[in-house]
């Protein structure tokens, strides 16, 4: 038997090795992590707004230019709908003149739920007028019968947004031009695209003041979704833009 | 009982095997980042692809061709745990150059027109190689509206 035990190098190499090892698998262990938490966000977040976005989508374009109204606290907008019952596609007529039948207002809001994101909310208002035009809804302060569907969690509210912290990481914060909901009409002139809150099929007619001048068919929708992930305190954000044209 | 303890052979062979299993399980995790990524660049892709085509249904027919179209740039920035991350891509709409005939941007005045879309990106391949540039692209029948 060897009872000579070890020397003061050995030892101290010995250490030496078993404080790098516990380091690279400390370190490998939180890389793990990291990567876990950063694709669960992301996969989480992106699949709930993928989804929210092809609702909207293919609402969007069942619904006529001229019928879509900005809320007037920008937090979302109403527009005649052909379809009633939530997003039921059987419920979908055309009249005798090739044209949508129109069953319903509908308002698409946040409302929130913390101070800085809210349930994206679908309000549903039977459609009162007579079947072909497609009129702007009342607004939504006057609608006492709606009905609702929740669409999705975690939308950004407006006035809010992603700014930078004092460590150069983006957190939630005030932003001025903010929200996760905006609808907006498209305006292309002299090959520069802006967005414009004011829908041109409402003012084209007696438009004096240029006011909807470069106007296309086209809205742009924006999405942003997002979180503070309750292990790292961090914010993980999704914004997604989509350009559609209404067909009806 | 076996009590003469480890060699220094020993040990650094330990140290060998298990700097090898770290470093595979650190590549399989970026991996799995890379993967994760280039999975939502190509759903991007998809989306601005869908753009386009909206903005080709809304173009009026003949008229001239917005600069977008031509290798315009949209950026697509993601915040991923306070980190933003910017995907950039580049639209073009164009003529098929084999049975397109130009008369959708007014160079000509047939009827119909065929067009090329393409929605293009560069995909991080992996640390050390370089960029792959990927291309999405589409072929859509128009007509003049009578």
């Amino acid at each position: 038997m060897r009872a000579r035990g070890h020397t003061l190098v050995e030892i101290l190499v010995a250490s030496f090795l078993a404080v790098v090892v516990a380091i690279a698998v400390v370190r490998v262990f939180w890389f793990g992590r990291g990567v876990e938490r950063q694709a669960r966000s992301s996969y989480l977040i992106r699949q709930d707004a993928d989804v929210a976005f092809r609702q909207l989508q293919s609402e969007l374009r069942l619904t006529h230019l001229a019928s879509i109204r900005l809320h007037t606290d920008d937090n979302g907008w109403g527009m005649a709908s052909p379809l009633l019952g939530g997003f039921d596609k059987e419920s979908f007529e055309f009249s005798k003149y090739g044209v949508a039948v129109w069953k319903s207002w509908v308002h698409f809001s946040v409302v929130p739920t913390d101070e800085n994101v809210g349930t994206l909310v679908r309000w549903e208002v039977p459609y009162r007028k007579g079947p072909n035009l497609p009129l702007p809804p009342p607004s939504l302060e006057n609608t006492p019968s709606e009905s609702k569907w929740s669409i999705m969690p975690r939308v950004v509210l407006p006035g809010r947004g992603p700014v930078a912290d004092s460590s150069g990481l983006q957190t939630f914060g005030a932003v001025e031009k903010g929200g996760g909901l905006q609808l907006r009409f498209l305006r292309s002139e002299n090959d520069q695209d802006t967005l414009s809150a004011i829908n041109p099929s409402a003012y084209s007619d007696t438009d004096q003041y240029g006011w909807t001048a470069g106007s296309t068919e086209l809205v742009d929708l924006k999405l942003q979704v997002g979180e503070v992930s309750g292990e790292s305190g961090k914010l993980s954000l999704y914004t997604l833009n989509l350009r559609i044209k209404p067909r009806n | 009982m076996n009590t003469r303890g480890l060699t220094m052979m020993e040990l650094l062979v330990a140290m060998v095997v298990l700097a090898v299993g770290s470093f595979v399980v650190i590549q399989t995790f970026s991996q799995n980042l890379r993967h994760s990524s280039q999975s939502r660049q190509r759903m991007l892709a998809a989306l601005v692809m869908e753009n386009l085509v909206e903005e080709v249904l809304a173009h009026p027919y003949g008229a001239s061709r917005p600069s977008r179209w031509n290798d315009g740039e949209v950026n697509l920035t993601f915040i991923v745990e306070g980190r933003p991350q910017v995907t950039r891509f580049f639209c073009n709409v164009e003529a098929n150059p084999e049975q397109g005939n130009g008369s959708f941007f007014g160079r000509s005045n047939q009827g119909a027109d065929l067009l090329d879309l393409s929605v293009g990106w560069s995909e991080s391949s992996g640390p050390g190689s370089s960029a792959q540039e990927r291309k999405l692209t589409l072929e859509l029948v128009v007509r003049r509206e009578l």
